[in-house]
């Protein structure tokens, strides 16, 4: 695998984090979540090409994600 | 709890009669909550959107501190674009530092053959694997302040035969090159030219081409924002539908 980009690959590829993530498949879109400090799941982005999905309310970044 | 819901039939005193309850509750939950999904659903977009940020991913997941754009999540979404009759173009929003080779090749190459008009706009920066991308729609934008790093690839890892490994890097950079040049109105002496010129960025050789500077290379068509995009993807749109009627 070749890594095309003017960012050092030093910082790319460094493993200095455990940020706990996980993707859900929903009706509109994936949707990435992220757990926080009291470890609970938080949107992070959703992944739709459709513009629509992002104005639903559930899938904001920053709302607390509810098992559907 | 029983003065708050007198009319309710199944109380939670009754231990036999909750899980009906618990399902009622649920299914009034679901209805409430699909009432909700379909408002935004209302009036139906004909343009679909795919935001490229962050390093593009591709066969090997990047560690969590990268923003990534994965190429499974695009490649579908492409896919249900192009035949979903309902869908009428693409505009490909770019703020990417670049990533895989392969999987960003992938992106350009999809696009570029869709029969659905594309526009991609740059906004912030469109790097290195970034650039085949910005150039594979029928139409492309640059913000008057985003930029596209133009420099030459880099290899980190063993080296078995070095020259065969130089050979391997060179033909990865022909197959850049190649599609830049053949998707965008810039000549392949010039693309080399930003590409290995010394100099201009700070810890690399290549070139940081600014907005106008993009559309004077002919890398890009036009210096312009979301509505100039979305309005040349409306009228590509009425071209290609007048097109098929003929």
């Amino acid at each position: 695998m070749i890594i095309y980009t003017p960012l050092p690959l030093s910082d790319v590829l460094a493993e200095d984090n455990d940020i706990e993530v996980k993707y859900k498949e929903t009706t509109s879109g994936t949707v990435k979540l992220q757990k926080n400090e009291e470890g609970a799941w938080i949107v992070d982005r959703l992944v739709s090409s459709n513009p629509n999905d992002f104005l639903h309310d559930d899938y904001q970044p920053g709302t607390r994600w509810k098992e559907q | 709890m029983n003065e708050e819901q007198p009319n309710q039939p199944n109380q939670p005193n009754q231990p036999n009669q909750q899980p009906s309850n618990d399902d009622a509750q649920g299914l009034v939950q679901k209805i409430r909550e699909l009432g909700e999904t379909n408002v935004p659903k209302a009036g139906n977009s004909d343009i679909h959107v795919i935001t490229v940020i962050g390093q593009i991913e591709g066969h090997m997941q990047l560690p969590p501190q990268n923003k990534t754009t994965k190429y499974e999540h695009i490649i579908p979404q492409l896919v249900a674009i192009e035949q979903n009759p309902n869908i009428k173009g693409l505009l490909l929003v770019l703020n990417t530092v670049g990533g895989d080779v392969e999987a960003g090749l992938a992106i350009a190459e999809m696009v570029s053959t869709m029969d659905k008009p594309s526009v991609t706009i740059i906004l912030g920066g469109g790097h290195s694997i970034g650039v085949p991308i910005a150039a594979a729609g029928n139409h492309s934008f640059i913000a008057e302040t985003a930029t596209m790093t133009i420099h030459p690839i880099r290899f980190n890892g063993m080296v078995v035969g070095v020259p065969q490994t130089f050979e391997y890097i060179e033909e990865m950079q022909d197959r850049i090159i190649r599609f830049v040049t053949s998707h965008s109105d810039i000549t392949e002496d010039e693309f080399k030219e930003l590409m290995f010129a010394k100099g201009n960025l700070q810890r690399d050789i290549g070139t940081n081409v600014i907005g106008k500077d993009a559309v004077d290379h002919g890398l890009i068509n036009e210096v312009g924002g979301v509505g100039q995009a979305i309005r040349k993807l409306n009228m590509l749109i009425q071209q290609n539908e007048g097109e098929m009627l003929q």
